[in-house]
């Protein structure tokens, strides 16, 4: 999920605090803070820090002037091949590149395991929004290289790479043979566990009382659990496991209604735990009335009016019908976990 | 103080149109905030907004304020135009722009900003029976309401730098350069904000002026001094009989738009920029169709929907710099709020009509004298407002703010954590530890 849904709803579990909601109506903030900031704090450590520090054993920087899909196709395949030679794993990072001011290279790498080839694809280019920018020259088209071994995956197949940062991937040899192509190793390890959810909620309760304990640990561990539903999975609990638990695979964590239905039930949420503890006799709606009519007779309405415009987009000539598919995994069974 | 307004329809219509003729006129003029001229006004002579007794008050500067926010988004489409060295930081306005597509940007902000203006016109008539239940349930909670804001402004800055080929310490020193920036960028914004508000450099009698130099140095200068230096060539702009914009960018630009515009408008202390922000993220706003819609939707409902809040009934909250002043000379009633829906309907109206001419007029401006030209114009049009209201120590607070507002924009950082300077000081006294700050900080003794 996007950080801002991680954030209310950090927000949103601090509020069912009825102690919390009192404390901050008579002046004293830190157990909304601490439900933001804690549910925020997992894609914070990784982004901001633990991802600059990781080992890269391979970097792939595609030339912007004349980036070439064949040199990065065989980078790749390279990498899958010495983890295999090797026996051991091989990180390789794959930059993104600049296309001009505020203007990036978009390519897809795809790892076609029934195939067992790495394929490069340039496929346009994009600004920082990743929104096509019309009118741009692309580079040259596609490319693929066949690899030697059956590639094992713990995440998507096809990997759209366009802005700031590319991904790396963790080349590892398993033991049937297949090499498992791990995407951004870094992400979601301990960082996002609940192991260290009950850590964060034994400091919090050391340094500010119980209360800023639960509602620290109970964001953090919420931000797991949310991550939960999408594809990618955590490691739940270091150091007892070592690997992500793949997700449940409910909705994609970049889904935008996703996102936003979360945040908009948080600030519902948020609203009713205030306004029950309120002074204000009426303004606290029941809980059911307040999420049927404030959440789910909109979302279903958006929902209808959002696939309407979409079949009306998708009969014009050239609109665009596909739709995004929930694993794009290749056939062959993912990495053991 | 003065009494209420008597003005008939027709007066107010009058004064309305009048204000929002001269609202389009400081929205033509680069970084020329509507505030500053509403407090110069105030500051030399009350009289050119308490026009015959009060009855053009509140028209008048429903109908500025409206025209102005729906105007103002055009000199950042049509007169920042980024150089080279704008690596990642190029705005749809000004992509568009320099696709020659500027007229379709300023249209797409005008389709929002109309579209936020009907519903705030179609909301307000039900908002006596809403808001004052939402605010008083709201207000003991605001002041974590910002400091959960302000978090989130911080954490989310996302690291930019690029990291090939680097060792584990120079990706971090490269890739995080503009989040410590903006970090920084905060804390000093933040420091300033207290120096302000503790220990304020203006003499007592300029005193309620005392945020308009450093919002001047922190948000118009740089760019300002950013389109002197760069030497580019505008390019020519294509006029348009259409926009290129289909229901559901168009719906999903308003929603974003009005959404955070709303929030900036409702919450104390958060602006339009921030409230976008917010918005932007929960809305995942990345069509830049979308984007340029939800930029006119998002101004339009914070600067008219916040100038609003101060006339509905039984609520009368005064949000934004516009509400204050008007405040500190008039005190609401009911029969204001009638006045303000229609001020505000007309003001919006003559706005949205005249956005096509003010920019066709800008344009050709801009290719007549140079935008740099323009710009400086501008620049020493703001250099002037300041000296003559605040005097040689506007000026120096100024110089520093400007400092502290190159910092974002040399390092890739968001430039909204200049907000800092309200924000942090205000987010401490709301909490209660605004004194104590102070006094740590020195600026009691």
């Amino acid at each position: 999920m996007k950080g801002i849904s991680h954030f209310s709803a950090g927000v949103a579990l601090a509020s069912c605090f009825p102690q919390a909601v009192e404390a901050a109506a008579a002046g004293h903030p830190l157990y909304f803070i601490l439900g933001g900031v804690c549910g925020l704090l997992p894609d914070t450590l990784d982004f901001k820090l633990l991802r600059f520090f990781y080992r890269h054993d391979m970097e792939v920087v595609p030339d912007p002037n004349r980036p070439d899909p064949l040199l990065m196709a065989q980078a790749v395949a390279h990498a899958i091949h010495r983890a295999k030679a090797t026996g051991r794993p091989v990180r390789i990072k794959i930059h993104t590149t600049l296309a001009g001011s505020g203007l990036w290279h978009q390519y897809r790498l795809r790892f076609d395991t029934v195939g067992r080839r790495i394929t490069v694809a340039f496929t346009g280019t994009v600004t920082t929004s990743r929104a096509p920018a019309p009118g741009q020259p692309c580079p040259p088209a596609e490319a693929a290289v066949p690899l030697d071994c059956d590639v094992a995956l713990d995440y998507a197949a096809t990997n759209e790479i366009n802005i700031f940062d590319g991904p790396v991937f963790s080349m590892e040899p398993q033991a049937d043979g297949r090499v498992c192509a791990r995407f951004i190793p870094w992400h979601r390890q301990w960082s996002h566990s609940l192991t260290l959810a009950a850590g964060l909620g034994v400091f919090a309760g050391v340094c500010w009382g119980g209360l800023a304990g639960l509602v620290a640990g109970g964001a953090f561990a919420l931000h797991t659990l949310v991550d939960q539903m999408g594809i990618m999975g955590s490691n739940l609990f270091p150091p007892f496991t070592r690997r992500r638990v793949p997700g449940f695979q409910v909705v994609r964590s970049d889904n935008g209604l996703a996102n936003f239905a979360v945040v908009w039930c948080s600030l519902l949420l948020t609203y009713w735990n205030l306004a029950r503890l309120a002074p204000v006799l009426d303004a606290a709606p029941a809980l059911p009335k307040l999420f049927l009519y404030g959440a789910a007779l909109p979302f279903a309405v958006v929902a209808l009016v959002s696939r309407r415009l979409k079949g009306r987009q998708g009969t014009r000539p050239g609109g665009r019908r596909r739709r995004r598919t929930g694993r794009e995994r290749g056939t062959t069974p993912p990495c053991r976990t | 103080m003065t009494d209420a307004p008597t003005g008939g329809v027709t007066a107010v219509v009058l004064y309305a149109v009048a204000g929002a003729l001269t609202g389009c006129v400081a929205g033509c003029i680069p970084s020329f905030h509507v505030y500053t001229l509403m407090g110069a006004a105030l500051l030399f002579d009350g009289s050119v907004l308490i026009a015959h007794g009060g009855a053009g008050l509140v028209p008048f500067s429903v109908g500025l304020v409206a025209s102005w926010a729906i105007v103002n988004t055009m000199p950042a489409v049509l007169l920042s135009a980024p150089d080279e060295s704008a690596l990642f930081t190029v705005l749809p306005g000004q992509r568009y722009f320099m696709l020659r597509r500027g007229h379709e940007a300023v249209a797409l902000a005008g389709l929002g900003a109309a579209g936020a203006l009907l519903l705030l016109l179609a909301a307000l008539p039900f908002a006596p029976a809403v808001l004052p239940k939402v605010h008083a349930v709201l207000s003991p909670h605001y002041h974590w309401m910002l400091w959960t804001v302000i978090a989130f402004l911080l954490m989310s800055e996302w690291p930019k730098g690029r990291t090939a080929a680097l060792a584990p310490w120079d990706r971090f020193a490269a890739g995080g350069a503009n989040v410590l920036a903006g970090l920084a960028t905060f804390a000093l914004s933040g420091l300033l904000g207290f120096l302000l508000f503790y220990r304020p450099p203006l003499p007592i009698e300029r005193a309620s002026q005392n945020l308009m130099p450093v919002f001047a140095g922190l948000f118009a200068a740089p760019w300002l001094i950013f389109n002197l230096i760069a030497r580019l060539d505008l390019p020519r702009q294509h006029p348009v009989r259409s926009v290129d914009v289909d229901a559901r960018a168009l719906l999903h630009g308003l929603f974003a738009g009005v959404l955070g515009g709303a929030f900036a408008a409702f919450v104390p202390v958060v602006s339009g920029g921030v409230g976008g922000l917010l918005a932007g993220h929960a809305t995942s706003t990345r069509d830049e169709r979308a984007f340029l819609v939800s930029q006119g939707a998002s101004k339009a409902m914070y600067y008219a929907g916040g100038l609003m809040l101060l006339f509905v009934p039984g609520l009368a909250v005064a949000r934004g710099g516009a509400a204050w002043m008007i405040q500190s000379v008039h005190l609401p009633d009911t029969a204001d709020f009638g006045q303000a829906l229609l001020a505000l309907a007309m003001g919006g109206a003559v706005a949205i009509l005249l956005l096509p001419f003010c920019a066709r007029t800008m344009v050709a401006l801009a290719a007549r004298v140079g935008y740099r030209t323009l710009s400086a114009a501008a620049f020493v049009t703001i250099l002037a407002m300041v000296a003559l209201t605040t005097g040689w120590m506007g000026l120096a607070l100024m110089a520093v703010s400007t400092g502290i507002g190159l910092i974002p924009v040399l390092f890739d950082a968001r430039r909204m954590n200049c907000l800092g300077v309200i924000l942090l000081p205000l987010a401490c006294n709301m909490s209660g530890v605004g004194a104590a700050v102070a006094e740590g900080l020195g600026l009691m003794r």
